[in-house]
């Protein structure tokens, strides 16, 4: 199904522009933004702090925080329009149809409940399932995603797991309903290495066994390269660049993308001097209504006169 | 750059660790269990040069620092700096020498202090040099993490992620010290403002001959910046030497599976 062109995409993601107020002031946090992801596909979306990407992902679940708003585009999820009829359609989705992972699962658990009531709360109550079986299917479910002695830690909290089981705990209830689209945000980033790369290679068994599609939010090249076959490069709240993951990080058309891989470290490639990408993000509040990254290289030219952030 | 004094050679290695065992005790009653953090450990610094120390969560690494630093006092076994045995409790002198840069650059800075400020406390504390000498030192050392000098009158609020672990960094060569120890300092980074603090760690290395003990869960970053590496798992350093070696031809089965986990860029 991969790179399908027949039929409709699981998720088509067009002009996507959300706005966020703060203290009075409308900022465009997302201008314009678009992108596809295929049933069983993973696709990427890549960036640095302030980029957005997080924000783009929230959108999509109608989890945006009460100051963001979409201003502008749409989102089709199997052809729903996941924006229309005020936000209700989402309720329809959420769980059977897309699911979230979050980045930090010691806040995103509820520390009072046990993990296997955590993990079959929504689909317990859709299938109108005992208490039994549900804590069977819980069971089942620890197992898919790798946790030793599943009988044994289905009825522990949270705070006695360790964070890679924790983390894997909300994989579990992510993924308990079947969704068809799986949204990860940094699912990763606070996971040991070993850790880390068992998560993947769950993520990439659940794209090829249940064709479900995956939305893979992260600040890694490294880790995007290992799982997601597409990407999207996103800076400053602006769609950059797209396209396979072999062209886009092998053949980067765009600045930017250049610059975002010549800082990154390789395991390959050692003893190069690493090229840092000079400034940062400017906060939304400080950004011109045209900011480009072209823009932060010229503020920080050799002869500025602004505080180089890297040399 | 600097007259920046560095302890006077006394010994090849800059840091010698011998047996460091480190246990904790937890829980209560029939719960109580001891907990063994550093289980003998030993561990050499060559002078002048970067070593990394990797290894998963809860493996010990950052206890190992802790005893370094003499912020963890109660283990058995010997610290050797610089040819001299360190006490328990060590002098002013003494913990000058060993200097430490944390993980958060939000909170390892005083918040109601210009940069000026933190820098001339330290120098005065310490007596490193005479009061009229501050300004100039101050200057010195923002050149030595590459901020302007217009960085020394601002607040940390105003600065970046980047520019405020360049800060801490100042901070701990403020002391003159001869080794830094860094705990995960580029972990909270972006990767565009990471390499920068890369390249200013090598850089200290070459011109002022630092001894760095670079602690990180980043094994891309450790091969690019560490002559040597030690690989820590459950208290015990598994693997120790040459990056190069280690990287190629790991010898330990943890190595391995923690080198065979490392995502790479493919295409």
């Amino acid at each position: 199904m991969r790179g399908a062109t027949v039929g409709q995409p699981l998720l088509k993601v067009e002009g996507l522009c959300v706005d966020v107020s703060i203290q009075g002031g409308e900022y465009a946090a997302l201008k314009d933004v678009s992108f596809t992801v295929q049933r069983a596909e993973a696709h990427g979306l890549v960036g640095e702090s302030g980029s957005g990407k997080s924000l783009a992902l929230r959108s999509l679940m109608g989890l945006l925080p009460s100051n963001a708003r979409v201003s502008a585009g749409s989102a089709y999820f199997n052809g729903t329009d996941l924006f229309a009829n005020n936000g209700r359609n989402f309720r329809k989705i959420r769980g059977t149809g897309m699911s979230m992972v979050f980045q930090e699962p010691a806040v995103a658990l509820n520390p009072i409940a046990r993990v296997g009531t955590q993990i079959t709360d929504g689909i317990a109550q859709r299938k109108g399932w005992s208490r039994k079986q549900a804590r069977e299917y819980a069971v089942h479910m620890m197992q898919l995603v790798g946790i030793p002695h599943p009988e044994l830690r289905v009825d522990a909290y949270p705070f006695q797991l360790s964070g890679g089981m924790r983390q894997r705990v909300m994989i579990a209830a992510s993924v308990a309903c079947e969704p068809e689209l799986i949204l990860c945000d940094e699912p990763t980033t606070a996971l040991d290495v070993t850790v880390q790369a068992q998560v993947l290679a769950l993520f990439d068994g659940l794209r090829t066994e249940l064709n479900a599609g995956i939305l893979y939010v992260t600040h890694d090249l490294a880790v995007v390269s290992e799982l997601c076959s597409t990407i999207s490069v996103l800076y400053a709240g602006q769609l950059v660049e797209s396209g396979s993951a072999a062209e886009v990080l092998g053949n980067p058309r765009e600045e930017y993308t250049r610059a975002l891989l010549a800082a990154t470290p390789r395991i390959d490639e050692p003893g190069q001097r690493l090229r840092s990408i000079p400034g940062t993000t400017p906060a939304l509040r400080d950004r011109p209504a045209d900011y480009s990254f072209a823009m932060r290289m010229a503020d920080h030219a050799p002869d500025s006169l602004s505080i180089p952030e890297e040399h | 750059m600097s007259t920046f004094q560095l302890a006077q050679p006394a010994s090849e290695n800059i840091l010698e660790m011998r047996d460091i065992r480190v246990e904790f005790s937890t829980g209560r009653g029939n719960d109580r269990r001891k907990i063994v953090a550093l289980n003998g450990v030993d561990l050499s610094v060559p002078r002048g040069t970067i070593h990394g120390l990797v290894g998963e969560s809860g493996s010990g690494k950052s206890t190992l620092a802790r005893v370094l630093t003499a912020l963890e006092r109660s283990f058995t076994g010997t610290v050797v700096f610089n040819g001299d045995e360190l006490p328990v409790r060590r002098t002013k002198e003494q913990r000058r020498h060993i200097q430490m840069v944390f993980q958060d650059p939000y909170s390892s800075l005083d918040p109601r202090m210009t940069i000026r400020q933190s820098l001339a406390e330290l120098l005065r504390v310490h007596r490193i040099v005479q009061s009229r000498d501050i300004g100039t030192r101050c200057l010195e050392l923002m050149d030595q993490v590459q901020l302007p000098a217009r960085a020394l009158d601002s607040y940390p609020i105003s600065m970046s992620g980047g520019q405020r672990q360049r800060v801490a960094i100042a901070k701990a060569l403020a002391l003159e010290p001869s080794l830094l120890v860094a705990d995960e300092a580029v972990s909270a980074l972006d990767v565009s403002v990471q390499a920068g603090i890369v390249n200013l760690l090598a850089d200290l290395r070459d011109e002022l001959g630092l001894s760095v003990l670079f602690i990180a869960h980043d094994l891309a970053v450790v091969r690019n910046l560490c002559e040597n590496v030690a690989v820590m798992y459950r208290g015990n350093i598994v693997e120790d030497g040459d990056t190069e070696r280690l990287f190629t031809e790991p010898r330990d089965q943890y190595t391995r599976t923690l080198l065979s986990s490392i995502p790479r860029i493919r295409y």
